[in-house]
């Protein structure tokens, strides 16, 4: 990685980032080097050194949300650091619960720690990826005044499940302490001169090899669509393509979702599941409408087996919000609300982790496989569009979907009723969704202003509709809760937070005819134009 | 981020010792602290074992933003980084007098550091001339070692009177005494006197052969010998002063 000598935030001149560390990397098979005897030939010398031997875990959330903001989570001991990987400083530290596999920040007393640790992701699990055997020596460089002017640090690594099959990894990392980069640097050309076996690398790139050693590919998993469609490519050929990437990403996150490592898994599994059945119902023309419909339905089915799950962790994700949004009178009714989420949830999950590892899921997904394997065209009778190019295609369903939400937006009367806008939702989505299956296809600076004006106007409706959901789980809750005799305080809590639902309900529904007028601008209709008469970029 | 000025007319009062451990113990309990050497004769730079590099001088200085970033120096202690000071800022003064508004020179260079650190140590040279005026408005604390004696109450006076005579906010100057040796009647008598005024902290520093012995250990003695006599004082004074309002 480049040093970056002045980072600009905000216009402002910053101070530059600390020096940042390298890594020569050698042969582990190589004869042992000296770096005592080394620093000799320099001007500089080496305090006292420091040996270890420990064994060091790697953690990051599925998505490795750590290392794609240039951090590690790594575990020694007990003790459990964030680290900046280009520097590899320490920038907060904690204790670790023992024996954890996966932490989240609410496992931590609050500090520093469990607040960058939700900053990286506040909604997934960090869980151990890669673990070794580490055995080192420490040493501080010195100058002639006695200042230490960086450290070396000579590790042999080990996987931590053959240890005696010897080190992976033999590496010496210099850390220059800041404002002391070039006298480093003469010591590292010193260390580096005296081997020919020797490579220098960041220390991101060393960290990248130790995971890649465990079978892990950092950033290797995202729920986002990357994939590059061909324009020219026959349509039906690029939503196979689409339909096996939403299914890969539905397979990924079976496992997590079965272990209930975090709310996420199933988040994106759903969304996946969401985007295949847009895809199967939105491309008209496009598969045989038989085999579609069939698919629809068991993918329909599906998706109902996983809803109320996600219902229940949407409550449980707002179990430190709801209260404060309470008089403190009524936040004790709360108590019994959500233990009995908490066990509902348990039976729920039982359910589903059976139903994942059922003949019956098996059978479906290898059958919605193997229709995605099958790369021949349709019949032509059955399936007239399955042969247009990408492109137009692209062009005709967004144009035809855009079309559909300024007509249904525009008609929504003044009273804005549920049923409206709980519509003008679904067509929305059906609008995103197209727009990021090809969005490949459009020059990102078109698409990208085009989405940022459709996500705005679905921000406002998404409220809406999360808090008539919400409002309706909660009444059918209180209707259950009173047949089975329900106390005073949980209805007068579930009151309460029915009256601040209704409030938000009716406040994005007050400012609907704004923010849809927003949407329906000029500028949004320039946009749209402008992306979909573009001649689409291959 | 808070900036804290040791700063006193009179030479060898201690502003160099304050400075050294007060910035220590302010990376351990509120960090990241900085220490911005400002005497040419460099010697909290010194007490760091750090050198400023060859190429820099008062013309970076007075130049900001990155040429200081650059020449900020990380000490052997976590949290605690230093500006060290060049020979060359003896001409600190004729330099300022060129500049256009000096009195506003050293707050407006040290305002990108403000993300940086949370708070910056000014070790002044004795004496009272334009780069002092550009430390008093850059700092939110002017802190006057002094030892106990007449001669120096009425350098104090001399700065108080040169705060009202500029228009300057005076409830920002704080005083302690240092160096003092309760064997000496009018050490004692000094601080009977003075001791509870407005405007006096309470804490006083010793004094004690530990302190000079820093010029051997090139080390904080708050860092070295924590236990000694003269760092408990320091530490008194660092609890002290990090209560004063506004730090
Ligand atoms: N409390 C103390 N007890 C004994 N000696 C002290 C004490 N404080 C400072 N000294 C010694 O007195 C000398 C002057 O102290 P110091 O350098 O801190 O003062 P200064 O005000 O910074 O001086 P200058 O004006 O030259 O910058 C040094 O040798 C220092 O070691
Ligand atoms: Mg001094």
């Amino acid at each position: 990685m480049p040093q970056v000598p002045y980072a600009i935030t905000n216009g402002r001149e910053r101070m530059p980032e600390l020096p940042e560390t390298t890594v020569i990397k050698f042969n582990p098979d190589s004869v042992a080097i000296s770096v005592p005897h080394i620093l000799e030939n320099t001007r500089y010398s080496l305090s006292f050194p420091e040996r270890k031997k420990t064994s060091r875990h790697y953690f990051d959330t599925f998505d490795w949300k750590a290392f794609s903001s240039g951090l590690t989570v790594q575990s020694e001991g007990r003790t459990l650091s964030i680290r900046e990987i280009s520097s590899t400083r320490i920038i907060a530290s904690d204790t670790l619960p023992s024996n954890t596999l996966c932490f989240m920040a609410e496992g931590f007393r609050p500090g520093k720690f469990p607040t960058i640790l939700s900053h990286i992701s506040p909604l997934r699990a960090f869980c151990r990826l890669a673990s070794f055997e580490v055995v080192s020596v420490k040493w501080r460089v010195l100058d002639h005044d006695e200042k230490t002017i960086g450290t070396i640090i000579d590790e042999s690594i080990s996987s931590i499940n053959d240890a005696n099959k010897g080190p992976i990894f033999h590496i010496i990392t210099l850390t220059p302490l800041r404002g002391y980069s070039q006298e480093m640097a003469t010591v590292r050309k010193a260390l580096q001169g005296e081997t020919v076996e020797s490579v220098s690398e960041s220390a991101a790139g060393i960290f990248q090899e130790l995971m890649r050693h465990s079978g892990k590919e950092p950033g290797d998993y995202s729920s986002k669509i990357t994939l590059k469609l061909d324009a020219e490519a026959p349509v039906h050929e690029s939503a196979l393509r689409l339909l096996r990437f939403t299914t890969e990403v539905m397979r990924r996150n079976e496992e997590g979702i079965r272990k209930s490592i975090d709310t996420e898994f199933l988040h994106d599994y759903r969304v996946s599941l969401r985007r295949a059945r847009s895809i199967l119902a939105q491309l008209k023309g496009v598969f045989d409408p038989r085999t579609a419909n069939h698919f629809r339905k068991e993918l329909k089915e599906l998706a109902g087996r996983t809803s109320a799950l996600r219902d229940l962790d949407v409550y449980l994700l707002e179990q430190h919000n709801f209260p404060a949004s309470l008089p403190p009178v009524l936040r004790g009714g709360l108590m019994p609300f959500f233990t009995g989420i908490t066990s509902t949830r348990q039976k729920i999950h039982r359910k589903l982790d059976r139903y994942l590892g059922s003949e019956e899921y098996r059978n479906l997904m290898s059958e919605w496989e193997a229709f995605l394997s099958v790369m021949q065209l349709p019949d032509p009778d059955k399936a007239p569009a399955a042969s247009l190019a990408t492109g137009k295609s692209a062009r005709t369903s967004i144009k035809k979907s855009w079309n559909r939400v300024k007509r249904n937006g525009r008609r929504v009367s003044r009273e804005t009723t549920d049923p409206e806008l709980h519509e003008l939702r679904i067509d929305c989505k059906k609008l995103r969704y197209l727009m990021e299956f090809f969005a490949s296809l459009f020059p990102s600076d078109r698409i990208g202003p085009a989405l940022k004006q459709l996500k705005q106007l679905q921000e406002n409706l998404g409220e809406f509709v999360d808090c008539s959901v919400q409002l309706e789980f909660l009444h059918a809750h209180l209707d259950e809760a009173s047949r089975n005799g329900c106390d005073t305080g949980l209805a007068a809590s579930l009151g309460g937070l029915m009256t601040r639902l209704y409030e938000k309900q009716e406040e994005a529904r007050s400012t609907f005819h704004a923010s849809f007028r927003t949407f329906d601008s000029d500028r949004t209709a320039a946009l749209f134009e402008e992306l979909l008469t573009e001649r689409i970029n291959k | 981020m808070k900036s804290i000025a040791l700063y006193s007319i009179k030479g060898g009062v201690g502003k160099t010792a304050a400075a050294v451990n007060l910035s220590y113990l302010t990376s351990l309990s509120a960090p990241p602290c900085l220490i911005c050497d400002l005497d040419p004769q460099g010697a909290s730079s010194y007490y760091f074992r750090i050198t400023a590099s060859k190429k820099y001088d008062s013309d970076k200085f007075l130049k900001g933003s990155k040429k200081i970033y650059s020449n900020i120096k990380a000490t052997d202690f976590e949290n605690l980084d230093l500006l060290p000071s060049d020979f060359s800022y003896r001409n600190l003064d004729i330099e300022l007098s060129e500049e256009k508004k000096p009195q506003k020179k050293l707050k407006k260079n040290l305002e990108s550091l403000s993300d940086d650190y949370s708070h910056v140590f000014f070790d002044c040279p004795p004496n009272l001339t334009l780069l002092s005026e550009s430390v008093f408005s850059a700092s939110d604390i002017i802190l006057v070692p002094m030892i106990p004696t007449t001669l120096s109450i009425r350098t104090y006076n001399q700065l108080i009177d040169f705060f009202a005579a500029n228009n300057l906010d005076r409830s920002r100057i704080r005083a302690f005494f240092t160096m003092v040796e309760k064997r000496k009647a009018m050490h004692r008598d000094i601080i009977a006197r003075y001791g509870d005024a407005p405007g006096f902290l309470r804490q006083t520093i010793p004094y004690n052969s530990e302190v000079e012995k820093m010029g051997v250990y090139r080390a904080p003695l708050t860092a070295v010998k924590p236990n000694s006599i003269a760092a408990k004082a320091y530490k008194g004074l660092f609890e002290e002063l990090m209560g004063e309002k506004g730090l």
